[in-house]
């Protein structure tokens, strides 16, 4: 067999085991056996990725319908773009020209990483895939091998989807300055993204951050890529304190602002402190959460802060906790001890919120301690 | 149970780091171990570790009590690492250890019973410790390795090797202790504390019988967070060379080429 139809067969092979593995979580084996009248030896060996005759895959196809079929046949268009070298030449054009007009129109799903040191690379059958065979590891084993490349070569998984958004998805304290470089570069040389997508692998959890523009993206990846460069980024302890242990840190006449005046305290906040110890946020109709003004004593970059969304910010692990946070002082005063890191930067602080009741305001005011 | 490289995520290795031992270290060693058939695997159920010790007692004789689900069925992901190796859908290979937080010292914690059991400890318990270095550690979270076994068909390979090394580097790396310790019958001891264990250190003596059992005899291993750390280099990835011993160093004491 040709090397390019061993691949295509290859690959269909592996979306039918990886769809069987969907649909059949446990005893797979054994229930797809059932489902499809053949020995439980055969549908193992379709879980391993070894591809079920065509009686079998009609039969899928039947029962399942486009959706399996969309999905099988789904890294097939893509496999077609970087063709292997045993394509004969004549067949090159025909596929390049296949390509160009779906990517004109619109119409193709592309998978791209960006791998560790910067190189940009087509996966037309999938990031998982690519991954996978990056790996050197089976078919058949169960694992997100995308996953294993994000965290541990610091590879960036792009998907460009019909939609004409893009979606990059990599892991915290992973991104490297090369990798961000390149990644801007492909921004800028595609056509304008009409939505772009991060999804940040915190380790535990995944925050997904949108962005309307290119310009607002690469500022996050470059911020996220100055928390790798510094390497001392750690994860966010919350703890919440009863309230009335808030004149223990300072925070005693504030609170009282508050209590006297809970609809001002946006004029309090500056009047008592002039927005040396205090930040406010908003959080419009939509659930955003912007900054609006950066307490001055902090050492932050309020210039590129303020007015801006605070998802927006590179430090993701350090954004969320934010949002996090205040969306716990939407009706009342809440006091936090914090410790973590604020752009690889370790630090300890106290912090008090309050909401501005009927403005969608919130007064943030912090008392850092010392590094952590 | 997950297979070994999604578990692996370094956290606190900046990205530098955890790329080397990725590819120098890790994937090697789960391609030595593919080389074989077998899937390192990793989780926190000791009962498959008590499943594969019934299963061939004749060669794995005693099943650590400290590793015995019986004594531990709260053991979670915080203080349980059990690796496992999976050929074909069995489990055919497997190393456990314990996070295990000493009040005082970890051979006042043995001789009672705590550090074996936890807080159930069986009224027939005994042990005894005369290992210096037991008697040292004190008040720290240690972490004790035991429940090394292969199915006797992959013995001939470096399986064995592999396995350690790769659940020294998930130890070392994704766990918070200062002390790593592990008991061996002392022939094996002898032979491969350092360059298969990876130990620096082996103390005499450990003598422990489980509940109903006469008394063993084991040598204590040990080795400190930052020795286990110092072996974190790409020579742990090539399975030629002995754990942390001279390239060519032979063990009579000579010294080859």
């Amino acid at each position: 067999m040709p090397r390019a139809d061993r691949d295509i067969v290859e690959i269909k092979g592996d979306r039918v085991a990886i769809w069987l593995r969907r649909i059949y979580p446990r005893n797979g084996a054994k229930l797809a056996a059932q489902d499809f009248h053949v020995s439980p030896h055969t549908s193992r060996r379709w879980f391993e990725g070894k591809l079920a005759e065509n009686k079998h895959l009609a039969a899928m196809e039947v029962r399942w319908g486009q959706p399996f079929v969309a999905f099988v046949t789904e890294p097939l268009v893509g496999a077609w773009r970087t063709p292997d070298a045993s394509t004969t030449a004549e067949s090159k054009p025909v596929r390049d020209l296949i390509n160009q007009v779906l990517d004109e129109v619109g119409a193709r799903e592309r998978f791209l990483w960006c791998t560790g040191d910067g190189k940009i690379e087509e996966a037309p059958a999938g990031h998982d895939e690519m991954a996978r065979r990056a790996m050197g590891a089976p078919a058949h084993l169960d694992m997100d091998f995308s996953q294993y490349m994000r965290r541990n070569h610091g590879w960036v998984a792009m998907t460009r989807p019909a939609d004409g958004s893009v979606i990059i998805h990599y892991a915290e304290r992973r991104l490297r300055a090369a990798t961000v470089e390149a990644i801007c570069r492909w921004l800028h040389s595609e056509r304008r993204p009409t939505l772009i997508t991060r999804i940040v692998d915190l380790g535990l959890t995944e925050v997904r951050v949108r962005h309307r523009d290119r310009a607002s993206a690469a500022l996050a990846l470059e911020e996220a890529a100055m928390i790798t460069m510094r390497g001392t980024s750690r994860s966010w302890v919350v703890q919440r304190l009863p309230i009335d242990a808030a004149r223990n840190f300072g925070f005693a006449k504030l609170l009282k602002a508050w209590g006297e005046s809970p609809n001002d305290i946006v004029a309090a906040a500056a009047a008592l402190d002039g927005f040396k110890h205090t930040s406010v946020f908003r959080l419009d109709q939509s659930g955003e959460l912007w900054s609006l003004i950066v307490g001055s004593s902090f050492g932050l970059p309020a210039q590129k802060l303020e007015g801006r969304r605070v998802m927006e910010r590179g430090d993701t692990g350090y954004a969320a906790m934010i949002a996090d946070r205040l969306n716990r002082s939407l009706t009342e005063p809440t006091l936090h001890e914090l410790v973590g890191s604020v752009v690889g930067v370790p630090c300890r602080y106290q912090n008090l919120s309050m909401p501005e009741l009927g403005t969608g305001r919130i007064v943030s005011a912090s008392r850092v301690v010392e590094p952590a | 149970m997950i297979p070994f490289q999604a578990a692996f995520d370094p956290r606190d290795l900046d990205i530098d780091l955890a790329e080397e031992l990725a590819r120098e270290v890790i994937e090697p060693l789960v391609r030595a171990l593919r080389a074989d058939g077998v899937e390192p695997m990793l989780g926190w159920d000791l009962e498959r570790i008590a499943d594969l010790q019934r299963r061939h007692a004749e060669r794995m004789v005693r099943l650590s009590p400290a590793n015995d689900p019986r004594w531990h069925p709260g053991a979670s992901a915080e203080n349980t690492i059990v690796l496992i190796l999976d050929l074909a859908g069995a489990d055919v290979g497997c190393i456990a250890s314990r996070l295990v937080n000493c009040e005082g010292s970890v051979a006042s914690a043995m001789v009672d019973g705590r550090f074996w059991y936890g807080r159930n400890v069986p009224p027939d318990h005994q042990c005894q410790v005369t290992a210096e270095r037991a008697w040292q550690i004190e008040d720290r979270t240690v972490l004790y390795t035991a429940s090394v076994f292969l199915e006797k068909s992959l013995t001939h390979s470096s399986v064995l090797a592999a396995m350690m090394r790769l659940h020294h580097v998930w130890a070392a790396t994704h766990r918070f202790w200062s002390d790593g310790v592990g008991l061996a019958v002392p022939s094996i001891a002898r032979r491969h504390a350092a360059d298969v264990y990876g130990a620096s250190e082996q103390g005499n003596w450990v003598f422990r019988a489980a509940p109903g059992e006469s008394m063993t005899q084991f040598s204590l291993l040990w080795s400190s967070r930052k020795r286990a750390r110092a072996l974190l280099t790409p020579e742990l990835g090539d399975l030629t060379r002995p754990i942390g011993l001279p390239t060519g160093f032979k063990r009579d004491g000579g010294e080859s080429g």
